[in-house]
């Protein structure tokens, strides 16, 4: 059940018990109200007829009162009209006394109380006996005016007792009804005040009733609303405190369950937003301290900058020296350069006679060549003939072997051929050794003519070579000659350009000063630019602490 | 033992090394020839080795002809040659010997006849003396020859080593 439902149950039930008993309460009233209408009601009516007998009784005894002292004095018109009154009046308490009988009557069937009935029943009695009693009374003065009539005064003194007793009978009848009413009216009021009491009571008890179930409805709802906010509470406190790991249990079906729900999203959203917050401001700690060494590498390059720009400045200085140097060296080198002109003449006529020169000594070198390669074919043939004694020299050799062997196998008539036989051996051997001889020395020969017909080669080459060289001399010479006088007109230019460098180096100069007043302002501001850098890492520094609250 | 080199003019060293051959045998050939007996070694090179082979073993020595390859013959059978009018086998006794040879430049026929068998050698020496020994004959021995060591091969246990059972017979 949600909360919004148990709270609307409570105040329901609260409402409809307080509508029952402001209804009990409003009833209540009403009755008391009532019944006090209905009290009072009867006792004025009754005591306003009780009035108007007595009225009537006073009224029967002054007109009998007069009637007798008319009859007396003789006044019989006065007599009459005493007459007439006395029995209106008569009449007046006799239907008045009739009228409130009934009247008791009535009070007594459907009384408030049972005391008051009693009360009723007994007055209804009393007026009985009065009206008995007045009938008497009638009697006795009717009896009275019989003798009036007559004229009999001894008649109308002896009925004056009898009337006088009843009268008084009458009225004490009346008067005893009279007290009756007041013991009605006092038991009314009784009962009014017990219907009140009641009413209180029963009032008091539903009061009773309505306060304890309010305590029970109020206590049902703050158990089931003040302690999951309890935890709420806790929960946010830890929050507070900076633990993001922690989530709420409380996330039921109810308003607080979605309260839990949204608290520990909120807490999720909270703890990306603290990790990305942590990891932003590693990333400006790393960032704050990259700046705060690229500010400090500013602020060395701007010193070297600076000692640069002066350096720089006494090289400009150093270059405006050198450039009166050179133009007075460019004045000097165009003198030597027409001098130099003048002896390129003379090496081109030189140049000429060494080209003539290299022409003869190739053609001897070809010649040198044609013969040294007729040379190297005869050596050919000579070694052709080598070959060919070697082979002789091999032969023999293995001839003298088989006579050695023919001489062992004679045995001892071979022994003197043995000694032929190794003569001839021997005679082979040197033939061998200086056919070896012959060939090393061939081929030496040939070596050294290889060599020399590549040497030879080589030198026509060379003189070639030479010859090009020659030439390109010459026409180096001839470009020397017209460069020299570029060259003249080029230092004339230089000499004019080295004026307009003087001007240039002094507007160096002066932005050189300008850079280097520039360049003490930036110094200053990468001081600054430091200063904050390192200002600024103290904040981050300090975020980085902030951030390491949030356990995650 | 090490002294100046020897050099003389129009002689190569191999030259040279034959004079002093020829010198030191002269000095000391009468003494060895007296104290005991010697035979006549032909001297050969094989593999880079001095050897040598009795003379009276051997009936001619001469360069390698043309060579006939003899199919599925026994390993160390070169092949067929032809000489003087006869088939001769021709072996390579370097694989027996634990040698190694490139190319044989002459042969030596020795004095076998069922079969006739040529030795393939890388190069011819020439005659030597050396001290004949008396002990067991063995395939080869090292003696000392005219100053020089060599290897003397046995041609019997050689002849019986290259050829196989049939070719014994005949």
């Amino acid at each position: 059940m949600s909360v919004s439902t148990r709270i609307a149950a409570g105040f329901a039930a609260l409402t409809a018990i307080l509508l029952a008993l402001g209804l009990y309460a409003l009833i209540q009233i009403g009755e008391v109200r009532s019944t006090v209408d209905l009290i009072v009601e009867r006792d004025l009516s009754s005591m306003e007829a009780l009035n108007r007998i007595d009225h009537a009784l006073s009224r029967k005894v002054e007109q009998r009162a007069a009637l007798v002292r008319g009859f007396l004095t003789g006044d019989s018109a006065g007599t009459r009209e005493a007459t007439a009154g006395w029995r209106a009046a008569v009449d007046d308490a006799a239907r008045g006394i009739a009228e409130q009988e009934r009247a008791a009557e009535t009070y007594r069937a459907n009384a408030v109380t049972g005391l008051r009935s009693e009360q009723w029943a007994r007055m209804g009695r009393q007026l009985g006996d009065a009206g008995r009693a007045l009938t008497r009374t009638r009697n006795d003065v009717e009896t009275q005016l019989a003798a009036i009539q007559a004229g009999d005064r001894a008649g109308v003194l002896a009925a004056e007792d009898e009337i006088v007793r009843d009268h008084a009978a009458t009225v004490a009848r009346v008067g005893q009804a009279r007290e009756t009413l007041n013991a009605a009216i006092e038991k009314g009021r009784d009962a009014t005040r017990d219907v009140y009491t009641a009413s209180r009571i029963s009032i008091i008890i539903g009061l009773i009733v309505a306060i304890l179930v309010s305590v029970a409805v109020a206590i049902t709802i703050r158990r089931s609303i003040v302690r999951p906010l309890d935890e709420f509470m806790e929960f946010v406190g830890r929050i507070g405190g900076g633990d993001l790991s922690t989530t709420t249990d409380a996330t039921g079906k109810d308003e607080l369950g979605q309260l839990g729900r949204t608290l520990n999203e909120m807490v999720a959203g909270l703890r990306t937003i603290a990790a990305q917050n942590r990891a932003a401001t590693t990333n400006l700690n790393a960032a704050t301290n990259e700046i705060r060494a690229s500010t400090q590498e500013q602020a060395a390059s701007v010193e070297e900058q600076l000692a640069a720009v002066q350096e720089t400045a006494a090289t400009v200085d150093e270059i405006t020296h050198s450039g009166a140097q050179i133009s007075r060296r460019a004045q000097e080198v165009i003198a030597q350069a027409q001098a130099t002109a003048q002896v390129s003449d003379a090496g081109l006529n030189a140049v000429g006679d060494t080209a003539r020169a290299m022409d003869a000594i190739r053609e001897q070198a070809e010649a040198v060549a044609t013969n040294i390669v007729a040379l190297s074919e005869k050596t050919q043939a000579i070694g052709d003939i080598i070959a060919t004694v070697n082979d002789v020299s091999e032969r023999s050799h293995l001839l003298a072997l088989n006579a050695s062997i023919e001489a062992a196998a004679a045995g001892e008539q071979g022994r003197s051929f043995a000694i032929v036989a190794a003569e001839m051996k021997l005679l082979a051997d040197q033939a061998k050794g200086a056919t070896r001889n012959v060939r090393s020395i061939l081929g030496d020969i040939q070596r050294g003519i290889n060599s020399s017909v590549m040497l030879t080669e080589e030198a026509v080459k060379r003189v070639a070579s030479g010859k090009e060289r020659t030439d390109a001399g010459h026409a180096a010479i001839e470009e020397l000659a017209t460069r020299v006088q570029e060259n003249v007109q080029t230092f004339q230019q230089i000499v004019a350009s080295t004026n307009q460098q003087q001007i240039g180096i002094e507007q160096v100069t002066i932005a050189l000063q300008n850079i280097r007043e520039a360049s003490q302002q930036t110094a200053s501001s990468t001081r600054q630019l430091d200063q904050a850098a390192g200002d600024l890492g103290e904040l981050s520094r300090t975020l980085v602490g902030l951030t390491e609250r949030y356990r995650l | 033992m090490s002294g100046r080199p020897i050099v003389a003019e129009g002689m190569d060293a191999d030259a040279v090394a034959a004079v002093l051959r020829a010198r030191q045998r002269a000095v000391a050939g009468e003494r060895t020839q007296r104290d005991t007996p010697t035979e006549t070694l032909l001297a050969f090179v094989l593999g880079g080795v001095a050897h040598g082979l009795p003379i009276a073993q051997v009936r001619a020595v001469a360069m390698v002809p043309k060579v006939t390859r003899v199919p599925q013959g026994p390993a160390a059978l070169l092949g067929l040659v032809a000489w003087r009018g006869a088939v001769v086998n021709l072996f390579d006794p370097a694989g027996l010997l634990a040698r190694e040879v490139d190319t044989p430049a002459a042969m030596i026929v020795l004095r076998h006849d069922a079969p006739r068998i040529a030795l393939a050698v890388d190069a011819l020496l020439g005659v030597v003396d050396a001290p004949q020994g008396d002990t067991t004959p063995t395939l080869s021995r090292l003696v000392e020859g005219d100053g020089e060591r060599l290897t003397r091969i046995d041609p019997a246990l050689l002849i019986e080593l290259l050829l196989p059972a049939r070719l014994q017979e005949g």
